[in-house]
């Protein structure tokens, strides 16, 4: 990983901590959708409109759709 | 920390600061720089969060329904409510379940008891098939539509309004940014442009009656905020959010605002500085033919155009104050030399012109109109001036005019603090009732230097005040509500009833509600007092007993007292009437109202509260010849 690609995953990291409320320890390379409560929905919702906002990017719909692990939105990001 | 400063706000801080709030106006004082719309979602939802951090006791509570997602609002909501110093509760309703919510006896909604219901429905997400194929419909199958959306929420407001208490605020429906028939849309037979219109106005129409309908323009937010940008096309298909949340705190915006008037939060008066304030340029240097307002000039117009507003503000009851260091025969050469302006010195209802500190001015202007500074609004052009009474009168909301007057206008658009529910009959006529005022107090000033009838007896029977006291009815809800909210100082329990308690009580057998109008030599005073009693087994309980301010040290209370004793001897049933006296900040003149008019103290409580009451054989009927209680009923000016 690059210095760039390694800053994108603090900030994803810190985000998603944020939004899901929760300790951004637990927040690893394999960290995904299932079983995670605050990862809901709405909570998906609220955590795409947070990195469009954070990161000045936008989704297609398709890839809301997708991106449902911190490895595939570190990808997405660092794109 | 560093790269913050220049544009965003610290938010973290900010969320600290909201969390250690303890006070309306510790909230109030933590937002005061933020303006709403710039926060993303995520900060917002990091500030609500904070906001909810101790479990402080809700001051609002709203539950948000719809057919659209709308988890997302009650964060904007909770935010812009508290920079005007209001903690809310939310309910998210499940989605689309507006209509069971309201028809369910035990839905969690009828089990929450909010203060507020807000419904937002999306037209083609209610009625899909027809918006879709809006082109193909027919001209009858249009106007039916139209019909059917307007009965379904007539229908479902009726329901709810039976079921809750609440106050209930219904969004209307935004016309399409671009109607499928482009131009010719406003030349077609019942077009898209036409449908919404109609639709909309049917709307405002069938609920201006009922007070605790209120509609929640939406036409009007989306094309405030840019009707284009409303709407996240790709989060309308994902998740059924047919507003963006860059939109959200627009309409929080409106419901803070919705609130504020619904609550009776509102503030009374405006006071203005002068001097590039209501007109361009300074008086002293200048001369009155110098300074700057009225037609030809870019300048003059803006200030103009100010003025007009500050005229329209007080014609819907906002008492407007001058608080200006000045010359005051410069003030009043200006008034005299340019009548044609929209603002005359008869409109201010106080006037403190002189080179006395503001912030003394302003506690003269609150005393002079009997309110609290915590009735004041502040505007002036010099921010030194604004600092020092924000600093000495934290409790007035003072703000600095922008640099430029063409900003002066946004600023009272921009203030939610003269909101009210409905302009009444008593607003209208607010400056002229306290002009009145003047004239008995300066009426007052001579009776007592006159020597001759310098006495209280004969100075009251002077005014020749009469005084009706009668039940009060449906039609009077409003003012009574009003009433409730708005008087603080002759106000023995100030509980604070919401439009629908009082609406039980005109309708309810348990309970007695009354109303006093006054008028004298001087004017009319409108409904200016409200008495509750409840019958509690042979016991007849002063719920409420409030009177206006403006009606106060003339005796009045002794005819209501009369009243009260009358309710007592006629009914044979009944034992004694008991009362109660709840200390509040501002209610001191009140302390001792029931021991003057012959109850006894039965039980003393901490904070000073106090339990009386007054036996059947102790009720004596007080002398208050100074008054005529009429038989039948006054007149009401204005029509309502």
């Amino acid at each position: 990983m690059d210095g760039s690609t390694v800053k994108t995953a603090v900030r994803l990291r810190e985000i998603m901590a944020e939004v899901l409320e929760l300790d951004p320890l637990q927040i690893d390379d394999s960290f995904a959708r299932d079983g995670v409560p605050s990862w809901d929905s709405l909570g998906h919702l609220r955590l795409i409109t947070a990195l469009e906002e954070a990161f000045g990017i936008r989704f297609t719909m398709k890839e809301v759709g997708e991106l449902d692990r911190f490895s595939k939105l570190h990808e997405r990001l660092s794109r | 920390m560093e790269k913050q400063r220049d544009s965003k706000p610290d938010v973290r801080a900010l969320a600290e600061a909201l969390a250690a709030a303890q006070t309306p106006g510790a909230l109030r004082a933590a937002l005061a720089h933020t303006e709403l719309d710039k926060l993303t979602a995520n900060e917002t939802s990091v500030l609500s969060r904070a906001l909810h951090a101790w479990g402080a006791p809700p001051d609002v509570k709203i539950a948000y329904l719809g057919n659209f997602t709308l988890d997302l609002l009650p964060c904007a909501v909770d935010v812009a409510c508290a920079k005007e110093g209001l903690r809310t509760a939310s309910y998210v309703g499940p989605f689309g379940q507006y209509v069971q919510e309201v028809l369910d006896e035990g839905s969690t909604l009828v089990r929450w008891q909010p203060d507020f219901v807000f419904l937002a429905l999306s037209l083609r997400l209610l009625r899909p098939d027809q918006v879709a194929a809006f082109s193909l419909l027919s001209t009858t199958e249009r106007r039916e539509l139209r019909e059917e959306v307007a009965a379904h929420l007539e229908s479902w407001a009726t329901a709810a309004l039976d079921r809750l208490p609440a106050t209930l605020l219904l969004t209307n429906f935004a016309a399409p940014t671009f109607p499928l028939a482009g131009v010719a849309d406003t030349k077609a037979e019942y077009g898209e442009t036409e449908l919404f219109l109609d639709l909309n106005l049917d709307l405002l129409r069938r609920f201006k009656g009922q007070p605790r309908v209120r509609l929640v323009d939406a036409e009007r937010l989306t094309a405030r905020f840019g009707k284009e940008r409303v709407v996240d096309r790709k989060m309308f298909y994902l998740a059924r959010m047919e507003w963006s949340p860059a939109f959200l705190p627009v309409v929080a915006g409106e419901l803070v605002r919705e609130v504020t008037a619904v609550k009776g939060l509102t503030r009374k008066c405006l006071v203005l500085d002068l001097d590039n304030t209501l007109w361009g340029g300074v008086v002293g240097e200048e001369g009155a033919a110098g300074v700057k307002v009225g037609h030809g000039d870019p300048e003059a117009e803006a200030f103009l155009d100010f003025q007009h507003r500050l005229k329209a503000l007080q014609s819907q009851g906002v008492l407007l104050a001058l608080c200006s260091k000045n010359n005051l025969a410069d003030v009043v050469e200006v008034f005299e030399t340019r009548p044609e302006l929209p603002l005359q010195l008869a409109d201010f209802a106080a006037r403190e012109i002189c080179w006395d500190p503001k912030h003394e001015g302003l506690r003269k202007i609150a005393a002079a109109l009997n309110i609290g500074t915590d009735s004041l609004v502040f505007l002036d052009d010099n921010p030194a001036e604004v600092s020092l009474v924000a600093q000495m009168l934290p409790e007035v909301k003072a703000i600095v005019l922008p640099p430029d007057p063409a900003e002066y206008a946004g600023v009272l658009e921009k203030l939610t603090d003269f909101e009210r529910p409905a302009v009444l009959a008593e607003d209208r006529g607010k400056t002229e009732q306290y002009r009145q005022n003047r004239e008995r107090e300066d009426f007052r000033l001579q009776a007592g230097a006159g020597g001759g009838g310098g006495d209280l007896g004969g100075y009251l029977a002077s005014l020749r005040t009469e005084l009706e006291i009668r039940r009060a009815r449906r039609d009077d809800l409003e003012r009574i509500h009003q009433l409730f909210h708005k008087t603080n100082q002759f106000n023995v329990t100030s509980h604070r009833y919401s439009l629908a308690d009082i609406e039980r009580c005109v309708t309810g057998h348990q309970c007695e509600l009354w109303m006093a109008r006054a008028r004298d030599r001087f004017g009319d005073l409108g409904t200016i007092a409200v008495v509750l009693l409840k019958q509690d087994g042979r016991s007849l309980l002063v719920d409420s007993l409030l009177m206006s301010c403006r009606a106060m040290g003339r005796g009045i209370e002794t005819a209501l007292f009369n009243h009260i004793k009358t309710r007592l001897l006629e009914h044979r049933g009944l034992l004694e009437v008991r009362a109660r006296y709840l200390p509040t900040a501002r209610n001191k003149p009140v302390e001792n109202l029931f021991e003057s008019h012959g109850f006894r103290v039965t039980e003393t409580r901490s904070q000073g509260e106090k339990l009386y009451a007054l036996g059947r054989g102790d009720a004596r009927l007080e002398s208050c010849d100074w008054i005529h209680v009429l038989a039948e009923e006054m007149a009401v000016p204005g029509g309502r």
